[in-house]
């Protein structure tokens, strides 16, 4: 999928990362981005982002995101790095069956097709070039919206590495 | 490249350490927009099932796991960790107007059938702490409900509210007084002081009163037993971050139940008198969240003939951690004389 979208969206960069959600809990995560405004010092970035965590007897979570950032150099090839971005996460029990006990004291099996979430996202982080290639750093912390009529807050650190894309797109 | 992919397989290999926390089955309960986990450890060819009601509300089952009582109890029985709706890992959606004490009483029956259904008709023993107190109480005093369980053990349990509220601000106002007369932190004491004076019917979501119950010790008699990760692994770094528990979760649960919930109200005193099942009454004499005078109250409002009461001398209101060796060893007893 990654490698037909920025194809059609002309996009820049690919990413794949590692995420630890709650700094635990393993996932994976993949984004395609574009480069909106740019000079030698800053960059207005527009992202696709989706994954997917782990979090063993409790929830594995899937998610879709869309984030607009900047990127900001502060020496050499050193940059800083905010998103901030809209989603939606899925999340499915995880570890074990889940059961119903009906009015009649009939217990059932309860199928669980996952709960779906708004999920408001701001990733800051550090990030460094070398040649097409860029390593990061970054904190993800987002939204589950609702869990048990409030909203909860998570984190997640994510670390990975971008790919330039230039043989789909030229720099503007 | 070989960086993130290093992280990824050690936070994998992590995460598996939950397997070793579990021990055991695992399994949700889902009613009415929640999903509740619960987890049964330990001798379940004993067929007699210890039912553990965490406190709160809003507290938590899931995180007594490993705790060196229950492990103990585990060799001879089976016991079962179920956190509540909106309650430590709970998920869902549960809505707010059904955090009564209604709802979580048919949460717990539901809780009941599914052991009975899922296993051998097990017997089944209540064991309630503190709003777990309130919560096996209500559940009991229907003589339907109580036909389903064995045996009842109510520790520092919140059966009256009212009375163990007024005799909790008196622990800590005779603490506080004893505190300034001595000359001791004065101004911190003295703001507790004007604070009661100020609120002399505090709710159980005015935290102000509990923070100052832990200063004087009122939780846990003896503080230093919160430095040995051993004793009291509930605030040990491992116990935090490689269960299966959400710490955020678990956190935003109790601050959202513990707002909307109020159960300052409750006083189940007068039901108490339909419990005949065989009782054990579990106390800490230094507990000053519901102190001790309350085990005598519940003692005489208890309905059984079968009832008796077990004071750890040198506990506040955790006697399962603060002396996990007379607890374990009154709990088994009850369990033996009455199975």
């Amino acid at each position: 999928m990654f490698l037909l979208f920025p194809a059609t969206v002309c996009a820049q960069e690919i990413s794949v990362s590692a995420l630890a959600v709650s700094g635990l809990n393993p996932g994976l995560s993949g984004a395609i981005e574009k480069d909106l405004l740019s000079n030698d010092r800053y960059a207005l970035l527009v992202t696709g982002k989706t994954g997917f965590y782990i979090h063993r007897y409790n929830n594995t979570g899937i998610f879709f995101a869309a984030q607009s950032g900047v990127r900001y150099r502060i020496a050499g090839k050193f940059y800083l790095e905010n998103y901030v971005g809209v989603g939606y996460l899925h999340t499915f029990l995880n570890g074990g069956k889940a059961y119903i006990v009906d009015a009649a004291g009939t217990v059932k099996r309860y199928h669980d097709y996952g709960s779906g979430h708004f999920m408001p996202s701001i990733s800051p982080g550090i990030s460094y070039e070398v040649g097409d290639l860029r390593f990061f750093a970054r904190t993800m912390i987002f939204w589950q919206i609702p869990f048990n009529r409030v909203s909860l807050v998570q984190y997640s650190l994510e670390t990975g590495l971008s790919f330039k894309l230039q043989f789909f797109c030229a720099h503007p | 490249m070989r960086a993130p992919i290093t992280i990824l397989l050690g936070l994998a290999l992590f995460a598996c350490n939950d397997d070793k926390y579990i021990d055991g089955d695992f399994f949700y309960l889902v009613n009415k927009q929640a999903q509740m986990p619960i987890v049964v450890r330990g001798n379940k060819a004993s067929n007699i099932f210890i039912l553990f009601i965490h406190g709160g509300p809003g507290g938590t089952s899931i995180q007594k796991i490993g705790l060196p009582a229950f492990n103990e109890l585990e060799e001879d029985y089976a016991m079962v960790y179920w956190d509540q709706r909106a309650s430590g890992s709970s998920q869902g959606n549960s809505p707010d107007d059904l955090l009564t004490l209604d709802q979580f009483v048919e949460d717990l029956d539901k809780v009941v059938i599914l052991l009975k259904d899922r296993y051998n008709n097990p017997e089944i023993f209540l064991m309630g702490h503190s709003w777990g107190g309130c919560l096996g109480t209500a559940y009991l005093a229907d003589p339907i409900r109580q036909s389903k369980i064995k045996g009842w053990i109510e520790v520092d349990g919140a059966h009256d509210n009212p009375q163990g509220d007024d005799l909790s601000k008196e622990f800590v106002t005779s603490y506080a007084q004893d505190q300034v007369d001595k000359g001791i932190d004065v101004d911190f004491w003295n703001y507790a002081l004007g604070w009661y004076e100020e609120n002399p019917n505090f709710t159980s979501d005015q935290m102000e009163h509990y923070s100052f119950l832990e200063k004087c010790h009122g939780y846990v008699a003896d503080p230093s037993l919160k430095r040995s990760p051993k004793t009291f692994p509930e605030y040990s770094f491992s116990y935090l971050f490689s269960s299966p528990a959400d710490v955020l979760a678990a956190l935003t649960n109790y601050r959202h139940v513990i707002g909307k919930f109020i159960i300052s109200d409750i006083d189940l005193t007068v039901r108490m008198k339909n419990i005949t099942i065989p009782s054990l009454i579990v106390w800490g004499k230094k507990d000053g969240v519901i102190p001790y005078p309350m085990s005598g109250q519940a003692m005489n409002a208890l309905g059984s003939t079968e009832k008796h009461l077990l004071t750890l001398d040198n506990s506040g209101h955790f006697g399962y951690y603060e002396e996990p060796g007379e607890f374990v060893k009154g709990v088994r007893e009850f369990i033996e004389r009455y199975k």
